[in-house]
C-alpha cells in the first residue's frame, strides 16, 4: 500500500537501470549468453580474466545500444571510450569492470511518460547511456560458509541508463520504467526480464520541502525485483526520509536493500567502505568510432516505438485510448491486432476480441499471442462469421477456444462439430416449449407483466441448445409461446 | 605532493595487499623517494598537450557469433578451490547472504 | 655441440633440411646445454621450465616431415625459448611470480601459435623479473639469472632469461616482452640483438599484461637477421587483440643488405648527457663513425622532452599495472593463501604473500596515482608528457630523419645486488629505452662494442611500422663490426 503523502514534502527519484542486451555472445568475447546454463560452462580466457587475455568488442551490442540511445532521444557521441572501473569482488574476474566513464556512448536524452493524474505527460530526462560488461554471480547460500562463483554471466553486454533526478513520485518512477521497458522491447534489444535479471533497477531517493530546488541527502535502494516491489520500496524509503526529517533527524547517505518479504528496506551492512574506483581509459580497446552512416543505417528510421504505435492505433483504427494503450503494451500484441483489424470489417470489434479472448487465452496458456496457434486472419474469419450472424457471440467464443486447442479454422470447427447457430423455428419452438413447461411459475409471472423474465427463458433455451440458438429468432419464438 | 605511511596503508588496502609493519615502513620510504624523483615531471608545460591514449586506429568490432577460444585445461585443475562446478572461497560468516549483493554491474 | 652454439637460424635450417642434423639431436643438445648451464656454479638459471618427453615426440614428428621433404615453416625444428610471461599450454606460465607458481595456461598466446605453425619447438620458459617489472632479472620470485658473459653480473631485465639463453648459445632465438626496454636492455647487457616492434605489430593476446599501452612481444637473436626472421613469424594483426594493427607485414629480413646509402640517422643530444659513462659514449661515437662510413648521413637532433620520459613512463606503467594485476586474487587460478578465512582475507593474504617487493611497490604507486584527487597530477600528467614525447619523434621523422641512434643503456651490465636497494637508480637504467614504448615506436638494440669484457648496445628507433629501416641500419652496423 502506498505510504500516504505527507503534505509539504516532495520526493526526488533518480534511476539507474541495467539492461542486458539480447546478443548471442558476450560483450568482449565469443562465449554464449544463456540464462540458467550449468555454472562456469560459458567461459573462456577473456571472461575468466586469465593472464594475457584481451577484450574484443561485440558489434551487435554497440548497435543495440545505439538503437536504445536514439529511441531515448540521446545525443550519440562519435568517439567513445571504454574505461576500467577498479574494485575487488569474487565475481569480477579481472578486478575491474570494462565500462564507460567520461566519454559514454550517449548522453542527454528524454522519455515522455504519462502523468499520474492522467493529465499532461511528464518528461524524464536521461543523463547518459553507456555500454558495459556484466559481472558474474556470487552465490552466498549455495554452500555453508562459502561463496560460490559462477562466471557464465561475466561479460554479458549491458547498457546502463541513468536518469536525472527528475522523477517526483514512486508511481511516476514505475510509469517511466513501464515505458522504458516497452520501448526497449519494441526495439528488440533486450528481453527486459526482471526475474532473470535482464532488467535491473537501482534508485536514488531523497525528499525535500515542496517547492524547494535543493537536493537533500539521498539513499540508494537496491534489490527490487519487480516494478510493483520497486514502487513499494520507494514509497517506503520516501516515507522513512520524511519521518526522519519531521522528527528533526538527518538522513544518512547509505545503501538500502529492499526486503520484499518483510516489505522494508534495511541498510546494507558490511561493505560500506569508501569506494575509489580509479577509473582510467581501457588501454586494451582503442577509441570506438561511430560514423554517421552507421548510425543512419541502424536507426534511421527507428522502428515504430510504443508511443507512435499508440497514436496510430487511435488515428488509423479509431480505437479509444484505453484500447490503444492495452494493445500497444507489446509489439507482438499490437502487430497481431493490426493483422486482425486489417482482415476484418470492424476494428473496434477486433480490439474487443484481442484484448478479451486472445489475451485471456495467452495468459491461461502462458504463451505469447504469436504462439497461440491462431493466425490473425483466422480470427478475422471468425469475426466475420459472427458479424454475418452465422455464429452468436457466445458460440464464437467457444469456437475460438476450439481454434486455440486444435489449430483448425473457424469454418472447419463449425462444420465438424455441428456448432452453427440454430435458427430453425421448429427446433427453437420445441426447446422453448420445454423450458416453459419446466418453469410454470416464471411463465405465470411473465404473463402477469414481469417482462424481464424473458431473459430467463432465453437463458434456459440457450443452455438446452448449448449456445447454438439464434438469440434473435429465439426471442420471437419465446414471445409468441409465452403470450399464447 | 608527499606520500606518508597512512597513505601507503590506505592504498595497500584499496589494492588488497597485506603488508607487515616493516614492509610498510620500507614501502613508504621507497614511495617517497620515487615520487620525489617523479616530481621533475612538474617542470613540463603540459597545458597544451592532450593526454596520449587513443591509438591511430579505431576499435575493430567483431560479429556477434558464438566463437569461444577453447580451454585446453579443465577449470577444476586450474582453480585453487572448486566445488560442484563453482569456484569457491570462504566468506565472512558474520555477513548475511543478502548483504553481499554484487556491485550492480 | 652446446645447444645451437654459434649457428645462425638460417645455418641451422640448412643443417636440418640437408638432414646432416636431426631435430631430435638438436633438441637433445639444447636440453643438455640448458642442464649444463644450470649445473655450473653459480648457475646461469636462464630457464624456469624446460620441455620433456612430449617435446621429443614433437621433434621426432618434425624429423619425419623433413625426411619426406616437407618443411612446415621457416622455423621448422628450431628451438625457441619463451619468456615466462607469454602463455603456453605445454609448460607453466608463472611470470616469475610465486602467485602463479605452477599455473599452466589453458590457452596459448597468438605469438606462440604462430611459432608452432612455423615449426618452432618451444623448448622452455625463461626467467624474468616478476611480471616483467625490473631491469636485472633479480626480481624473479624464483631466483636471479646471471649474465653468461660474466656470472657476477646481471643479464639485464626483465627478459634476462631470454637474452642470457641466446647469449649463452643455448638457443638461437627467444621471445621476450618489452614494456620499457625489457627486450633491448638485456640484449644490450648480454651482447645479442633485441627487437621491440611497433606497438600493434605483434598481437599481445596471451602476453601477460604489465603496462597494456606499452607492452609488446619482442624477439632476441644473435644476429639482426635471426631476430628479424622471428619477427616475421609472429607479426601481424590478430582478431583477439584490438590494439594490433591491420597493416601489411613486410619481409623484415629481405632488405637488410641494401646498405645505408642515403639513410638519415638522427643522433639526439639528450641521449648523450655529460654524465653518460664515457666508455659507453665512446662506443657510440665509434658506431656513429662506422655508420657514416657505410654511407649514412648523420644529423644531430633534439628530442627535448626526453628528461621527463622516465617519470612519465613509470606513472603510466604503474597505473596500468595496478589494474592489470588485480586479477591475481587466488579465486580462479594461481596460488591462494590457504589459511585465509574470509573473502577479503583471501585477497589480502594471497596478494600480500604472493607478490614480491618490487611488484607491491609498483601496485602501491600505481594505485595511488589513479586514486581520487591524484589522477590528474600523476596518471593524467604522465599521459600528457607521453604525447609531448611522441610529438618530439614525429617532428624529427617529418624533417627527414629515417632512424634515430642512441645508446641502449647508460651503462653496461652491473653486478648482482648493486642496485636492488635503490629503485630510482634502477629505474634510471631505462632512461633511453622507455621513449620507444611511450611513443609506440619500433626499436632494436644491437651490439656495438665492449667495455671490460661487457657488451655495449646501440639502439635504433624508427617511425611507426618502419621496422625495415631500423633493422637495415642495425644489420649494417653488426656486419660492419664483425
Amino acid at each position: 500500500m502506498p505510504a500516504p503523502r505527507t503534505p509539504g514534502y516532495e520526493t526526488v527519484i533518480g534511476l539507474e537501470i541495467h539492461v542486458q542486451l539480447k546478443t548471442a555472445s558476450k560483450m568482449f568475447c565469443g562465449c554464449r549468453v544463456e540464462f540458467g546454463a550449468p555454472p562456469n560452462t560459458h567461459v573462456c580466457p577473456v571472461c575468466l580474466g586469465l593472464p594475457g587475455a584481451l577484450p574484443t568488442v561485440n558489434r551487435q551490442a554497440i548497435e543495440f545500444a545505439v538503437l536504445a540511445a536514439r529511441a531515448l532521444n540521446c545525443e550519440l557521441h562519435q568517439r567513445t571510450v571504454f574505461a576500467r572501473k577498479n574494485y575487488f569482488y569474487p565475481d569480477l574476474p579481472k578486478g575491474y569492470q570494462i565500462t564507460q566513464y567520461d566519454q559514454p556512448l550517449a548522453s542527454g536524452g528524454r522519455l515522455d511518460v504519462p502523468s499520474e493524474s492522467g493529465g499532461e505527460e511528464g518528461r524524464v530526462e536521461i543523463r547518459r547511456l553507456h555500454v558495459e560488461e556484466d559481472s558474474g554471480k556470487s552465490l552466498h547460500d549455495r554452500f555453508p560458509r562459502q561463496t560460490a562463483v559462477d562466471l557464465n554471466r561475466a561479460g554479458v553486454p549491458l547498457v546502463e541508463i541513468v536518469t536525472e533526478p527528475s522523477l517526483r513520485s514512486p508511481s511516476e518512477a514505475r510509469g517511466f520504467l513501464v515505458r522504458l521497458k516497452r520501448t526497449l522491447e519494441y526495439l528488440e534489444v533486450s528481453d527486459c526480464n526482471m526475474e532473470e535479471g535482464s532488467l535491473r533497477v537501482d534508485a536514488n531517493v531523497s525528499v525535500r520541502p515542496t517547492g524547494s530546488e535543493q537536493l537533500l541527502t539521498k539513499t540508494e535502494v537496491k534489490n527490487m525485483n519487480s516494478f510493483s516491489q520497486l514502487e513499494k520500496a520507494l514509497d517506503y524509503e520516501a516515507a522513512r526520509h520524511i519521518a526522519i526529517l519531521v522528527s528533526g533527524g538527518t538522513i544518512e547517505h547509505q545503501t538500502m536493500l529492499w526486503d520484499p518479504a518483510r516489505g522494508e528496506a534495511r541498510p546494507m551492512r558490511g561493505k560500506e567502505e569508501v569506494h575509489d574506483y580509479r577509473y582510467f581509459p581501457e588501454p586494451d580497446i582503442p577509441t570506438l568510432e561511430l560514423d554517421q552512416a552507421t548510425v543512419a543505417r541502424l536507426a534511421d528510421p527507428l522502428p515504430e516505438l510504443p508511443r507512435q504505435k499508440l497514436q496510430r492505433l487511435m488515428d488509423e483504427y479509431g480505437l479509444p485510448s484505453y484500447d490503444a494503450e492495452v494493445l500497444s503494451a507489446n509489439r507482438d500484441l499490437a502487430d497481431f491486432y493490426e493483422k486482425v483489424a486489417e482482415a476484418a470489417t470492424d476494428p473496434k470489434e477486433a480490439s474487443n476480441w484481442v484484448m478479451g479472448e486472445v489475451l485471456a487465452a495467452s495468459n491461461d496458456l502462458g504463451v505469447p499471442v504469436t504462439e497461440l496457434g491462431v493466425e490473425p486472419v483466422q480470427l478475422a474469419e471468425l469475426l466475420e462469421l459472427i458479424a454475418a450472424g452465422t455464429l452468436s457471440h457466445n458460440l464464437g467464443r467457444q469456437v475460438f477456444r476450439r481454434m486455440v486447442e486444435t489449430g483448425n479454422s473457424a469454418g472447419r470447427i463449425i462444420e465438424e462439430e455441428d456448432l452453427s447457430k440454430v435458427s430453425d423455428s421448429d427446433q427453437l419452438k420445441a426447446w422453448a416449449a420445454e423450458a416453459i413447461a419446466e418453469n410454470p411459475g416464471e411463465a405465470e409471472r411473465y404473463r402477469n407483466g414481469e417482462e424481464k423474465l424473458l431473459a430467463f427463458f432465453i437463458g434456459q433455451v440457450m443452455r438446452k441448445s448449448q449456445g447454438r440458438a439464434d438469440p434473435g429468432r429465439l426471442r420471437e419464438v419465446l414471445g409468441e409461446l409465452l403470450n399464447d | 605532493m608527499g606520500i606518508d605511511r597512512s597513505d601507503v596503508e590506505k592504498v595497500a588496502e584499496l589494492a588488497r595487499l597485506r603488508l607487515d609493519e616493516d614492509e610498510l615502513d620500507g614501502l613508504t620510504r621507497d614511495c617517497q623517494s620515487i615520487l620525489g624523483f617523479f616530481e621533475a615531471i612538474r617542470r613540463v608545460d603540459v597545458e597544451s598537450a592532450e593526454p596520449a591514449g587513443a591509438l591511430d586506429h579505431a576499435a575493430p568490432t567483431r560479429e556477434d557469433g558464438v566463437d569461444q577460444d577453447p580451454l585446453t585445461e579443465p577449470l577444476d585443475r586450474m582453480a585453487p578451490a572448486w566445488r560442484e562446478g563453482y569456484f569457491v572461497l570462504p566468506r565472512l560468516p558474520a555477513l548475511d547472504a543478502e548483504d553481499l549483493g554484487g556491485d550492480g554491474g | 655441440m652446446a645447444g645451437s652454439a654459434d649457428f645462425t637460424v638460417s645455418e641451422l635450417r640448412e643443417e636440418l633440411r640437408s638432414r646432416r642434423l636431426s631435430v631430435v639431436d638438436l633438441l637433445r643438445a639444447t636440453v643438455e646445454a640448458i642442464a649444463d648451464s644450470d649445473a655450473q656454479d653459480p648457475p646461469l638459471h636462464a630457464f624456469l621450465s624446460v620441455g620433456g618427453e612430449e617435446l621429443f615426440e614433437l621433434a621426432a614428428a618434425l624429423d619425419r616431415a623433413l625426411d619426406e621433404g616437407d618443411e612446415i615453416g621457416p622455423l621448422h625444428g628450431i628451438p625457441v625459448a619463451v619468456k615466462d610471461n607469454i602463455c603456453t599450454h605445454t609448460l607453466p606460465t608463472t611470470c616469475g611470480s610465486r602467485i602463479l607458481e605452477g599455473h599452466v595456461s589453458p590457452y596459448e598466446a597468438t605469438a606462440i601459435r604462430k611459432l608452432r605453425a612455423a615449426g618452432a619447438l618451444i623448448v622452455g620458459k625463461t626467467n624474468l623479473d616478476e611480471f616483467a617489472m625490473g631491469s636485472s632479472t633479480e626480481n624473479s620470485g624464483f631466483g636471479p639469472t646471471r649474465n653468461p658473459l660474466h656470472r657476477e653480473c646481471v643479464p639485464g631485465g626483465s627478459s634476462g632469461g631470454s637474452a642470457a639463453a641466446v647469449a649463452a648459445g643455448l638457443v638461437p632465438l627467444a621471445l621476450g616482452s618489452d614494456t620499457g626496454g625489457s627486450v633491448r636492455q638485456p640484449a644490450s647487457f648480454c651482447g645479442v640483438v633485441g627487437i621491440k616492434p611497433t606497438y600493434g605489430r605483434v598481437s599481445r593476446y596471451g602476453l601477460v599484461a604489465f603496462g597494456s599501452s606499452l607492452d609488446q612481444v619482442g624477439t632476441i637473436g644473435r644476429t639482426v637477421r635471426d631476430a628479424a626472421a622471428a619477427l616475421n613469424v609472429i607479426a601481424g594483426v590478430d582478431r583477439f587483440d584490438s590494439t594490433s594493427t591491420d597493416i601489411p607485414v613486410p619481409d623484415f629480413a629481405a632488405g637488410l643488405d641494401s646498405g645505408l646509402e642515403g639513410l638519415v640517422v638522427g643522433v639526439p643530444r639528450e641521449y648523450f648527457p655529460d654524465d653518460l659513462d664515457a666508455r659507453v659514449a665512446a662506443a657510440c661515437r665509434s658506431a656513429i663513425e662506422r655508420l657514416e662510413k657505410l654511407g649514412a648521413e648523420i644529423r644531430e637532433i633534439s628530442l627535448p622532452h626526453t628528461p621527463y620520459a622516465v617519470p612519465a613512463y613509470y606513472l603510466i606503467a604503474n597505473a596500468e599495472a595496478s589494474s592489470n594485476l588485480a586479477r591475481y586474487d587466488g579465486v580462479r587460478y594461481g596460488r591462494r593463501s590457504s589459511d585465509a578465512e574470509s573473502t577479503v582475507a583471501v585477497y589480502r593474504e594471497t596478494r600480500g604473500s604472493g607478490f614480491g617487493r618490487e611488484v607491491k611497490r609498483r601496485i602501491v604507486l600505481g594505485t595511488y596515482g589513479l586514486s581520487a584527487g591524484y589522477y590528474d597530477a600523476y596518471y593524467g600528467t604522465g599521459q600528457r608528457v607521453r604525447r609531448l614525447i611522441a610529438q618530439d619523434f614525429e617532428r624529427v621523422f617529418s624533417e627527414g630523419v629515417d632512424v634515430v641512434f642512441t645508446p641502449t643503456s647508460p651503462c653496461t651490465a652491473f653486478r648482482l645486488g648493486e642496485r636492488v636497494d635503490d629503485p630510482v637508480q634502477m629505474y634510471l637504467s631505462d632512461v633511453f629505452t622507455v621513449t620507444a614504448n611511450l611513443a609506440r615506436l619500433p626499436a632494436v638494440s644491437v651490439p656495438i662494442g665492449a667495455v671490460d669484457g661487457l657488451p655495449v648496445g646501440g639502439q635504433f628507433l624508427a617511425g611507426h611500422f618502419d621496422e625495415p629501416s631500423m633493422l637495415r641500419a642495425a644489420h649494417a652496423l653488426q656486419e660492419g663490426s664483425a
